[in-house]
Formats: structure tokens, sequence, C-alpha cells
């Protein structure tokens, strides 16, 4: 025991001997005066590949403005812990001078608690913050109330990845419309290929098209405003019309995002759905083997061919706090952290659309085609799950597709449910 | 002569049995630690492809990225300042009211006991608003104390548990003859009690550290900058990219393992047979 | 004895562990348990709903699942998982050389993260190139779908239950060490066996630590989570549904922090009602040596 005892005392107090000399390392560097202090919180860190190009970017201001000290608190956005740090934040009066953060229903509690300012409330001091975004992209950050909260600097879109070489080696064209997208699921099927990736376990990008493909732009945005749209029906039975073609991998019922991706990556599927993020995580070569085009539309459907998800669903957050306490900074800094310059560099170091007009150099084929396939798109929508509440949204992911797929439950059963939940709101 | 002769083989099969079943079990558990070992030297793609060959080559490029990425040095010594700070507490406290659960008599003690073990089964991510709203008032966000006195409660509960196990069964008499002798109660404890509980300690005091040195949910959220977090936060960030880095990650594991074996094995030494008799009659 | 009723000594002694206890574990509970009454997003708006959460608890047939197989667990943790740690303390305990080795190997799945592990449990369970059906394919077999609705439960139950038995090796293992020599020695004189001596003398002796695996074996297996989380999500078609899974679910992705803190009770009341009627049937008279 004598021998625990000193082990105990010992660690007490080499813990006590290290709090004390952190303790005092703080108190040095809270010393000088005048100085300014900034919090940021981003997503960019860790393995984000944008990190470094923001790190630097902080640097730079710091060097430019002596007097500035910013502490970043970013961390990577993995899972949900992100969004719990963000709201824990927001919510119990801790909120961070700037923040990176998610737009529309993630940020609709924040934004309504008044803890961060509108943009066209700042505009009337400082006119020229973000303005090098362009316009289009500035309206389509206008939250519930018309106001913009958030500046972007990078976007996302979605589309159907196509492993072109395995078309092509089977004899395939790119699916055009509905029969040639059947088709060529019954043929790569057939050779035992893996058509689609389709992880029926986290379907929340089948979702998304396959409703878009069946109900169009229109039908896409329309949440239950008239009771459940048919073509959501339409879209969500379709899925399990390929589930029974045998388009989707055999253990498609319990397969997640990740199982997804990596049959992609290993070449034994030849579709998948997903967004310009999955661009990234792709070796130099299967870059230039594939493609993305738009979902392909149901026969008879209302889908416009180039219609796509996408969009631009975060940006930097000004917090009211701040915004009363140390105005000039925190503008000077957002506005530098979204000049044109600074998009460029985050676009080229992430693969996303620029949310201003410049030319991101060095792109691979793929992330060419994506940027092609946003400029040709004659509809952009956000994603469903931006409008529907979380629950409502992931009901249709957890007791939906993989139940209708195994025919446990109709589409219609379903949707009413998922209705329920979302008007409960 | 043919008596004796059969219950030695009868020994000897019982032996090479329990062998056999030890041996088969500590299989199965070696088995993922090598298979940890084997895939940090892979990069993802090969991991993907097919993560139970072992490596062509050796690459040693997942621990040069983890090193590159972060202050390892500063991030073990964060570890090690919150979680050895955790274990005193509650070895400490812990064994205080383990003694007096398992052996003093009032009238609460049922009623401690049912809300201790309630206590267990509290999820962290169903406390951890009221606590950092809490730990926001009391300044002590971003603070290593701010994560050792949550964490510290957490594993009191079960510390108590496991320690007023191990007490209740202490027989009497050697602290009561203590006592006529004229020994405090705290002389009592420090000198019977403590010594005599010494490997239940050491177990509580391994599980305790093991925890609260891998509690990645309430680190993230409490602490906040690079220079307090600490070891597993930093490695679950770095290891896992836009999809998930297999290869990083399981670099990253064998570095956050190395300092809790090294734990596990010092404290190991006191669960050893034989200490207590030991103990007791000297 | 008078001495074990002193009322300075046992507020002294229990009060600073009590403190931190209710501060940081009772105080925010009760703010979730208040919040069970709220329609809640965990963050800015509440809405006071009165039982309606209890009421929806009861008509959830997720829930229903989650149950069932939450107890499928506790089962399998108090017999399988304990048991097995009690056999293998028994026997790391009855041997001299070697026993070093198995102490420390035992302890191996513990100090490795549960994703980690669930990661590699994955990789097993995968059809496409898993480590299974890579096996029944070098035995000419047909690959199997090993994650399907019946046999989820059972293959998440695998490495939640293989994961932890060392933690309960070494507790008990740290009980039967104490037990001294001489208690056996007379016992060794009349010829008992290693069997014997197990039923006879090492377990009632140390049953009270086996009581406290007991319970901590129930209330392990109704926090289950992170494994299941990786594994299979409680999925397909939330077969693997446990209570931990479906309240994370219910919190942390579907923003009903009001809904999951009414699961949280859940988990409480059940795990104080079966912890108190183990107590209850597992009682036998104090042995002390």
């Amino acid at each position: 025991m004598q021998k625990l005892g000193k082990i105990i005392a010992l660690m007490l107090a080499v813990s006590m001997v290290c709090a004390l000399l952190s303790g005092c390392v703080e108190k040095q560097t809270q010393k000088e005066d005048k100085e300014i202090k900034l919090r940021i919180v981003t997503m960019f860190s860790g393995t984000d590949p944008a990190t470094e190009t923001y790190l630097k970017a902080l640097d730079d201001f710091m060097a430019e403005n002596p007097n500035v000290v910013i502490t970043d608190e970013s961390m990577q956005a993995l899972g949900d812990e992100f969004r719990t740090k963000i709201k824990t934040d927001f919510a119990s009066g801790n909120e961070p001078d700037v923040t990176f953060f998610f737009t529309a229903a993630d940020a609709k509690p924040i934004i309504e608690s008044g803890k961060v300012v509108a943009y066209e409330e700042i505009w009337k001091d400082y006119p020229d913050v973000g303005k090098d975004i362009t316009e289009g992209v500035k309206d389509s950050m206008k939250e519930f109330d018309g106001k913009i909260y958030a500046l972007p600097i990078t976007g996302f879109y979605e589309g159907l990845f196509i492993n072109k070489e395995l078309f092509e080696n089977n004899g395939l064209e790119l699916p055009a419309d509905w029969t040639s997208f059947e088709n060529a699921i019954k043929v790569l099927s057939e050779k035992g290929i893996v058509p689609f990736a389709g992880p029926l376990g986290q379907s929340h990008y089948m979702i998304e098209h396959f409703i878009l493909s069946s109900g169009g732009a229109a039908g896409h945005m329309d949440v239950f405003a008239s009771g459940v749209l048919p073509a959501w029906v339409e879209g969500l039975d379709n899925i399990k019309k390929i589930y029974d073609m045998n388009g989707f991998a055999k253990d498609a019922i319990s397969m997640d995002i990740e199982g997804a991706q990596n049959l992609f990556k290993q070449e034994k599927a030849a579709m998948i759905l997903e967004g310009s993020w999955f661009i990234g995580g792709l070796s130099d070569e299967m870059k230039e083997k594939i493609t993305v085009v738009p979902m392909v539309p149901t026969a008879g459907g209302k889908m416009e061919p180039t219609s796509i998800v996408a969009g631009f669903s975060a940006g930097y957050y000004i917090s009211t706090k701040a915004y009363e306490d140390k105005k000039d900074t925190v503008v000077e800094l957002v506005d530098f952290l979204t000049s044109a310059d600074m998009i460029e560099k985050m676009a080229a170091a992430n693969g996303g659309v620029p949310a201003a007009s410049v030319s991101v150099p060095g792109l691979s084929s793929v992330a060419k085609a994506g940027h092609e396939m946003v400029a040709n798109a004659k509809t952009i929508n956000m994603p469903i799950d931006s409008r529907l509440t979380p629950e409502a949204f992931n009901y249709i992911v957890k007791e939906g597709t993989p139940f209708i797929a195994a025919g446990k439950k109709t589409a219609e059963e379903v949707l009413e449910e998922v209705m329920k939940l979302h008007k409960g709101e | 002569m043919i008596s004796r002769y059969n219950k030695r083989n009868k020994f000897f099969l019982g032996k090479t049995m329990v062998y056999c079943f030890l041996s088969g079990w500590a299989l199965t558990t070696i088995y993922p630690l090598y298979w940890v070992l084997l895939n940090s030297f892979k990069t993802s793609y090969e991991i993907i492809l097919n993560s139970f060959n072992i490596p062509g080559e050796f690459k040693i490029l997942n621990y040069i990225n983890a090193f590159m990425k972060i202050n390892i040095g500063r991030s073990y010594l964060n570890s090690l300042i919150i979680s050895c700070s955790v274990v005193a507490i509650v070895i400490f406290l812990g064994g205080l009211a383990a003694y007096v659960l398992g052996r003093f008599e009032f009238k609460f003690k049922k009623a401690i006991h049912t809300a201790l073990m309630g206590s267990l089964l509290f999820p962290a991510f169903c406390t951890i608003v009221p606590v950092f709203v809490m730990l926001k008032n009391f300044h002590l966000l971003n603070k290593h104390l701010g994560l050792i006195l949550p964490q510290a409660a957490g594993n009191l509960p079960f510390a108590i548990i496991v320690l007023t196990g191990f007490m209740i069964s202490i027989p009497r008499e050697f602290e009561e003859s203590a006592l006529i002798e004229g020994c405090s109660v705290w002389q009592v404890y420090i000198k019977i009690i403590a010594p005599v509980s010494r490997s239940a300690f050491a177990s509580v005091a391994i599980f305790t550290f093991l925890w609260s040195y891998n509690d990645l949910f309430m680190s993230l959220i409490i602490l906040r900058t690079r220079e307090v977090q600490p070891i597993n936060v930093l490695l679950a960030e770095i290891s896992s990219q836009y999809g998930t880095d297999y290869g990083l990650m399981a670099a990253a594991i064998v570095i956050i393992i190395i300092p809790v074996l090294a734990f596990y094995l010092a404290a190991q030494k006191s669960i050893v047979k034989g200490l207590t008799a030991g103990a007791l009659k000297g | 004895m008078k001495h074990y009723q002193n009322w300075l000594v046992i507020s002294l002694f229990l009060c600073p562990a009590l403190l931190l206890i209710v501060l940081f574990l009772y105080y925010p509970f009760f703010m979730s348990f208040f919040r069970s009454f709220f329609k809640w997003d965990g963050f800015f708006t509440s809405e006071f709903i009165g039982l309606a959460n209890y009421k929806r608890m009861f008509m959830d047939t997720t829930i229903h699942k989650a149950l069932k197989n939450t107890m499928y667990l506790m089962f399998l943790a108090c017999f399988i998982q304990v048991g097995i740690g009690l056999i293998i303390a028994v026997f790391t305990d009855s041997i001299s050389k070697g026993a070093k080795f198995y102490r420390t190997v035992f302890f191996f799945p513990i100090v490795i993260s549960s994703t980690a592990i669930g990661l590699m449990f994955k990789l097993f369970y995968v059809y496409d190139g898993g480590l299974l059906n890579t096996l029944l394919n070098f035995l000419n077999l047909e690959s199997v779908v090993w994650l399907t609705e019946k046999s989820a439960m059972t293959a998440v139950a695998v490495p939640v239950i293989w994961q932890y038995v060392g933690f309960y090796f070494v507790i008990l293992l740290t009980a039967i060490g104490r037990i001294p020599d001489d208690i056996y020695e007379s016992a060794y004189l009349d010829g008992i066996n290693g069997f014997e001596k197990t039923i006879y003398f090492t377990i009632p002796l140390i049953w009270d630590v086996i009581k406290v695996c007991f319970i901590l074996a129930i209330t392990g297996a109704l926090k289950v989570f992170d494994l299941i989380y990786v594994i299979t999500q409680g999925g397909p078609l939330r077969a693997s549904e446990v209570l931990g899974t479906y309240m994370y679910q219910k919190t942390f992705v579907d923003y009903r922090y009001g809904y999951g803190s009414t699961i949280a009770i859940l988990i409480v009341v059940l795990g104080l009602v079966i912890s108190y009627l183990v107590n209850r049937h597992l009682r036998r008279e104090e042995v002390t040596y």
C-alpha cells in the first residue's frame, strides 16, 4: 500500500506542477494590453483538405494586424460532434466571435436566438464585406426570414458518379434516360458487376435523387405542401424496383455509405450517388476513370435532365456579441477570409465549387465534369434534408428505404408517417 | 499405487485442458492487436483491398503523418495530467466512501447504494449540456480541471461499488483490535483497510485510467484548443479523412494504447496473489 | 459497535465523493429528467408537453425491438461474459507458469478503442471480401450475407460480449488472489479436486464481488452503444437496435433531446429495477475468511 500511496502522491504532485506550469504560461500571454482577441471555430482542422490553407490565412491576418490574437478552436466535422460543439457553445452563451457553420435547418435555432448578426445589418456600415461572392450565391444563402447570416467560400454538388471504364468494357453507353439506366443495370448485374453501389442502410443521397428523378425540381422542393406527393412515392418505389432487379449489392440492406464508397473505389460497382466531397478521397488514377452526371429522369417524369442537387451549405457567421464589442476587427477578418483570393485557394484545396467567379487551376477530369454539370444546370436545389426536420428525414432513412426495399412497408405508409413527424414541428 | 497413478493422470489432463482453454482465449485477444499493428503499416487502400494480409512492405508513412500533424509529447502530457489526476481523485475519495459504505451503519446507506447504482447508468450525452453550462459559469472551460472533475465524478460510482464489494468481506477483527489499541478511524483506514485492499485499488485504478484516457466525447466538448487537448482527441481528428483513413487510424490506435498498456503492466504487479496475507502479517 | 455509527466520520469520508457525484451526475441528470416533459431540441427551443414523450415511448415499436435486444445482451453479459471471465480467472489463478502472460493478453481487447474493434468486426462480416466469406470461399463454399435481419443481433453481440470479458477477469482475479492460501490447505488434505475447490470454496468466498460483476454487467449492457453504432448502426431493418443506439439517434441525430431524455430515464429505471432484483435473489449468507 505504501507503494501505491506513493504512486498516487507522485501523480498528484506531477499533475499539480504541470497544471501550475500551464497556468503560468497562460498568464504571461494575457499580459499584453490593447490587443484584440478573437475566437474562431471552423471545420477546417485535422485532415480536412483546406486546413493548411486556412491556418496560413489566419497567420497572414495576424501578421498584418499585430494587435489581433486569434484563438482557433476548429474541429473537423465528422459525425455529429461538430454540430454539438457549436450548438452547445451558442446555447450556453459561449459563442465564438466568428463561426463557420452549416446553414438552413442547423442554423435556424441559432438565428432565432438572435446570437448572430444578419449581413444586411453589417452591410449598412461595411458595404464591402464579401463583395467578391457572386450575387446568385449570396441569394442562395438566404434563410427562412429572407436574410443572409453566413458568407460561404465553397459549395458542393451531388450527382451520379459513373465508372466510365466499366461501362465501356461492357459495351454500355452512359445512361441518358431511364430505359438505358435500367438496361445498364440488367447488363452489369448479369456480368457479375454490382451496377449501383446503393447503401440502403444509409440512403441519404439516394432518397434525394430518386425523388428528384420522379418529381423534378418542383416536386423535390415540395415538402408536404398538400399532403404526400405521388412523385415521392414513385421515387421510393423506384429504389425497390432496382433492388428487385438486383441492381444493388447482395448486402445492400445492411450497407452504409462507407461500404458503398469502397465498392465503387475498388471498381466492383459501376455507379454511385455521391457528392463533390467524394472526389477528395479518390486515387488520382480513379479520378480520370470516372465522371459525374445529373441523376437520370424517370420516363414520363417531370425532371429536367440537367437538374441537380447542389448549393452552399455553410459559411462564416459573426456573433452579435462580437459585432457589438469589436466590430472592425471581426468584419475585417471575415472580409479577409471571403476574399476572391482566399476562395480560389480554398476551392483548389477542397475541390468544391468556388463562391466567387474565379477559375481554379489543376482540376482533375471528374472535378471538371462536376463544375461543368453545375454550370449547365437549369435548376439547382438544396437537399431535402435542409427542408425537412432532421427527425422526419431520418425516418425515411432508418424506417423507410430499407423496409420498402425489403417489401415490409409501402412508400405511402412511410411518407404518411414522415409527414406527421414533420408537421408536428 | 494404482489410485495414485490415476489421480496424477487426471491432474495432468486437467492442466492440459486449462492451458488449452486459456491459450484459445488468448488467441482471440491477441489477434486484434496484431491486426491493428499490421494495418498501421499499410495504406488505406491496401486495407480496403485486404486487411488480413501481411503488408508487402512495412510503410511507416502513417506514423510519420501522425507525428507531423500533432505535437505528440504535449498531447501525451495533457492526457497524463488529466487521467492521473482523475485516478488520484477517484482512488482517494472512492476509497474513503467505500470504506464507510462497507463498514458503517447509518440510515441512508441503502439509498446511497441504490443512487450509486443508478448513476452508473447515466449516459454522458444526457448530462453534457448542464455540465457544460456549469463549467462555463465556474470558468473551467478549456482547462484541465474542467475535464478532470466531471470525469472523476463519472468514474466514482463504479469505483465505490467495486471497492465496497471488496471491503465488505474484510474480516472485522483486524480493525477492531486496532481500535482497541487506540487508533483513530483514519489510521485504521490507512494502516489496515487500504493495504488489504490494494489489489482492488489497483484494478479500479486501471479501469479509471483507461476510461478517462479513452473518453473522447467529453474531451472534445470541454477542451477546445490544441494546447490542452489529450492525445485521443487529436488523433481522432487527424485519423479520419473524407471517408476514413484506416491506415492512419490504425497507427493512431497503436500510439494511443501504449500508455494504457504501460499503466496496466505497472498496476498489475499489485494484483498478485498472496500480497494480502503478507500485508496482514506485517 | 458504536464506532461504526460515528456520524462525523461517516460524513467526512462520504461527502466529498457524493458531492462530486451529485454535482456532475445527479444534478445534470435531473435536469434531463425535467426535460423529458418537454419537446426540446437540446439547445434553443423547448415546449412543455406533459407526458407525451412517455406515451410515445410506450407506443414506439422501435423501442420494443430495442428493449428486447437489450434484454438479450443483458442475458449474455451476465452468463457468458461474467461466466467466461470467472472461468479464465479461476484457470489463471490455478496455474503458475504463464499466468503473467495470460493476465496481460486477456486485457488487450479493452485497451483497443471500441471504434477499432467495431471496424474490425465490420471487416469480418462484410459480404464482399470480408474475412468470414474469404474463409468460406477458401473452403469452396458460397459467400453468405452475415448481417441479416435474423443474424444481426447475434453478430453484434459477439464483439460486445467478447471485448469486456477481460474486465470481469481482472476484477474476479483480484478477488480470488486475495483469498489466503491456508483456507484451501485443510481442503487439500481431504483430497478435494480443483473443480470442487472452485464450487465450494472460491465462488462462495468471492460471492460479493461476483454480485458486483453482475450489477456491472447489467448496467454495462444497458449502456452498450459504440460497437453497435460502428458495426450496424442498429440495422438492418432495426434488427440490432438497442436502447443506447436508439437514444443516441433520437438525441444527436434527430435533435429530440426531450424524447432522448425519456429513453435515458427508461434505461436508468430498468437498470435500477433489475439490479435490485438480482441483488435480492443473489443474497447469501455473508462468508468471510
